[in-house]
């Protein structure tokens, strides 16, 4: 028995080893990351064989319509003309925290896909670990940048990196108020400009049996992307541009009457029951619907709510204050890092830069041509046929006087997006107070500063 | 030939004692039940010990899942300490495993009982819906049930609605009250079936003369059941404790697709907090330390239920 034992326990020894080896860390990315050169000496003997197809993998997002539409519409229909000899496997990483969690994943083991498309939030975990390529030599080299009107978008940082290549779609995305036209004439509602309005309006329709506004409350998506923002700017949008540049904190005055108007909504009944549990399709689907009178959304969705509901118009948020326009304040999506990267690890890190720019542009014809929206990359088309309600949206884009980059887009690192979202969600139960809110975000707020 | 048995005659009897001597021998061999036991070891050592200990090194780092910034001593540990979520998940995990312990194992016995005094096709019929629900995918359970508390079309809803007790109609998965007794129904119910299905099983090993001595000392179905019955199901009964304890203990995918741990962290269980501290803020220090916390907490639970409960094997 004794031998056996000693045999069993050397065994299962020798079986931890193993596993402790297979399961350690792999080298440090870092060492091939930062050698830029390499593209043109060892890649470029990989890249010289015709006969052999090179074979990359493409990771990107997939439950959303738009998402969806630019990867099976464009990307994968004109990749093969522009590349090839290259043949991509295409990664499908579904959406929201599963794609969040695959791309940490991929980023933990240090094996990333060639190219992925990724917010600002995840950009920068990966940035941090050394595995995202520099694409400003290869942006400079094939004249990338020259097709943007704004060439902020293409600016390297302060360390003369540029790791993200976008369409700039996003910064024509705004949070707009939308509204059936039918049940407004129907019901003989007025549209609000103040604030105060809004409840009383909210008030009225929860009477006539309808959804006042639909918004995403799951994991506090609404609040999250614009809802807090939004009430901050209908008061002072100072505060909110001190925000994003990290020159105030959460426990500013503005920052607790915004919170405690969204609780007023809440207390109003404006918006569902059950708001906290209600997902992205099923808000919309509420608004196209008709359920709900108003919908809470980007004008990202613009396109497939006209399609879905021809009797939808929109209004700017109203403000909460008289030194305040709804006209002239607006607050637009774009974030210096939400786009394409490509991996520092890729065997082929210029067919992957190439690549990544390539998807930027798909992306950017995507918006010209099925959304007939502008972007900051010129991909030569002319937009043409386009709706009223979108040059409506455009021109109160143009002429909106202060405009305001998205907080948690531009601003927030993974664990304050967390805290956020955490946040948020709870306050749209109405059962959680502004300052419980403002304590819990502001501790995340000065990690995320650091 | 003389005939000592009905069907075989000596030879056969001979070649039967030495197939069984010859089983003894090899089952009493140490390197047979090594080679039969070694894949269950390596499974086990490989997915469950060792992780455990590099595990132990994390808690002690800062760590965000991609590098180790420096050992921080018991910092992690006494953040989570101080953490209201983590007792908040606490609470909410004690919470079922209660429900789970003193509620539904109880109903679970009492429908076992009811399905031994039933007649064949509907033991039969309640045998299927007892391993119906346990057997499909949680997912589609989880769904389901989303969709009885669904606020304004769901099935409680309408019920209480139509029963004129509209002001009970609560929106139950988003209010901080109610969302965790919601999950915790959901999840009790899945399993309520199997646990009759298994106490059953325990109730027909008994031997039935027990019963019939009870009977004949007058004893009706309760008392049979309060005196014979009950006492001599402690082996199931332990069996479903370990199980179901920890098993509410390890509660994570009714969360993950109900509420997402929502609204906020309210009806976060301590594994679904382990999960978000360490995926979600990518602090993988501190979700390691709620880990090491939580294998404490369930080796503690299972020593307690082992010296409570069923300490001595019964033998009918």
């Amino acid at each position: 028995m004794k031998k056996s034992s000693k045999f069993m326990i050397s065994l299962l020894l020798f079986v931890m080893v193993i596993a402790f080896v297979a399961c350690a860390p792999s080298p440090a990315p870092g060492g091939t990351v930062s050698d830029d050169t390499k593209v043109s000496t060892d890649d470029k003997s990989n890249e010289q064989k015709p006969a052999e197809k090179i074979r990359i993998k493409f990771l990107s997002l997939s439950a959303d319509e738009n998402r969806n539409n630019i990867r099976e519409k464009y990307i994968k229909v004109n990749a093969p003309k522009e590349f090839p000899n290259v043949e991509i496997e295409y990664d499908l990483g579904g959406g929201g925290q599963d794609y969040a969690n695959k791309l940490k994943a991929y980023n933990a083991s240090g094996d990333m896909p060639d190219v992925w498309f990724s917010e600002q939030n995840l950009s920068t975990v990966v940035i941090e670990t050394g595995n995202a390529l520099d694409l400003y030599p290869y942006v400079i080299e094939t004249g990338f940048d020259k097709k943007f009107k704004m060439k902020d978008l293409v600016q390297p940082d302060k360390d003369g990196k540029l790791y993200c290549v976008q369409p700039g779609a996003d910064q024509y995305f705004t949070p707009r108020l939308w509204y059936h036209k039918d049940i407004f004439e129907e019901h003989n509602l007025e549209l609000p400009k103040t604030f105060d309005e809004l409840v009383a309006l909210c008030e009225k329709i929860k009477g006539l049996g309808l959804v006042p506004i639909s918004i995403v409350g799951k994991d506090g998506w609404t609040c999250n992307l614009h809802l807090v923002q939004t009430m901050i700017m209908a008061e002072d949008p100072q505060v909110a541009i001190d925000l994003a540049n990290k020159k105030t904190d959460f426990s500013n005055p503005v920052v607790r009457n915004a919170l405690e108007r969204i609780q007023k909504l809440v207390q109003a009944g404006a918006f569902a029951d059950g708001v906290t549990n209600i997902d992205y399709g099923p808000a919309i689907e509420m608004y196209t619907s008709k359920k709900a009178a108003m919908l809470a959304m980007f004008s990202w969705e613009l396109g497939n709510l006209e399609k879905a509901s021809p009797d939808t118009d929109f209004i700017p948020w109203p403000s909460a204050s008289d030194k305040v326009d709804p006209d002239d304040v607006i607050q637009y999506w774009g974030a210096p890092l939400s786009g394409y990267l490509a991996s520092a690890n890729s065997r082929y890190p210029e067919i992957a830069a190439k690549f990544a720019m390539f998807c930027a542009e798909q992306d950017a014809l995507y918006y010209n041509i099925e959304q007939k929206a502008p972007t900051m990359l010129d991909t030569g088309i002319k937009i043409e046929g386009v709706s009223s309600l979108m040059q409506k949206n455009l021109n109160q884009f143009e002429s909106a006087k202060i405009k305001v980059p998205s907080i948690w887009a531009a601003t927030f690192n993974a664990k304050m997006s967390a805290e956020y979202a955490t946040e948020n969600s709870k306050l749209l139960t109405g059962q959680y107070s502004p300052d419980d809110w403002i304590e819990a975000v502001n501790r995340a707020w000065a990690e995320n500063i650091d | 030939m003389d005939i000592i048995h009905p069907y075989m005659g000596k030879a056969h009897i001979g070649m039967l004692i030495n197939k069984v001597m010859a089983m003894n021998r090899f089952f009493g061999n140490r390197l047979a039940i090594f080679v039969f036991s070694f894949p269950a070891l390596l499974l086990f050592t490989v997915y469950v010990i060792y992780p455990i200990f590099p595990e132990i090194f994390i808690s002690f780092q800062k760590n965000d899942g991609f590098r180790n910034m420096g050992f921080i001593g018991l910092k992690n540990y006494i953040n989570v300490l101080q953490d209201k979520t983590f007792w908040r998940a606490n609470y909410n995990t004690f919470f079922i495993v209660f429900v789970s312990t003193f509620i539904a194992l109880p109903i679970s016995l009492l429908f076992a009982l009811i399905m031994d005094k039933m007649s064949e096709p509907m033991r039969r019929f309640f045998k299927f819906s007892s391993v119906f629900p346990a057997v499909v995918s949680v997912t589609v359970i989880a769904q389901m049930w989303i969709a009885v508390y669904e606020p304004m079309w769901g099935l409680l809803n309408s019920i209480l609605r139509a029963l004129g007790m509209d002001k009970l109609a609560l929106a139950w998965l988003s209010d901080s009250r109610t969302v965790v007794p919601a999950i915790a129904v959901a999840f009790l119910w899945q399993y309520l079936g199997l646990n009759a299905l298994l106490f059953y099983t325990g109730i027909k090993a008994i031997p039935k003369t027990y019963y019939e001595a009870a009977t004949l000392d007058g004893a009706g179905f309760f008392r049979a059941s309060l005196k014979i019955t009950i006492p001599l199901l402690q082996d199931v009964t332990k069996y479903l404790l370990v199980i179901s304890i920890l098993g509410c203990m390890a509660q994570f995918a009714h969360v993950r697709i109900m509420t997402a741990g929502g609204p906020g962290d309210i009806s976060r269980t301590v594994v679904y907090h382990m999960y978000y501290v360490a995926f979600s803020v990518s602090d993988f220090g501190r979700g390691c330390a709620i880990a090491i916390l939580f294998v404490l907490e369930c080796l503690l639970l299972t020593f307690i239920i082992n010296m409570y409960v069923a300490r001595e094997r019964i033998e009918f």
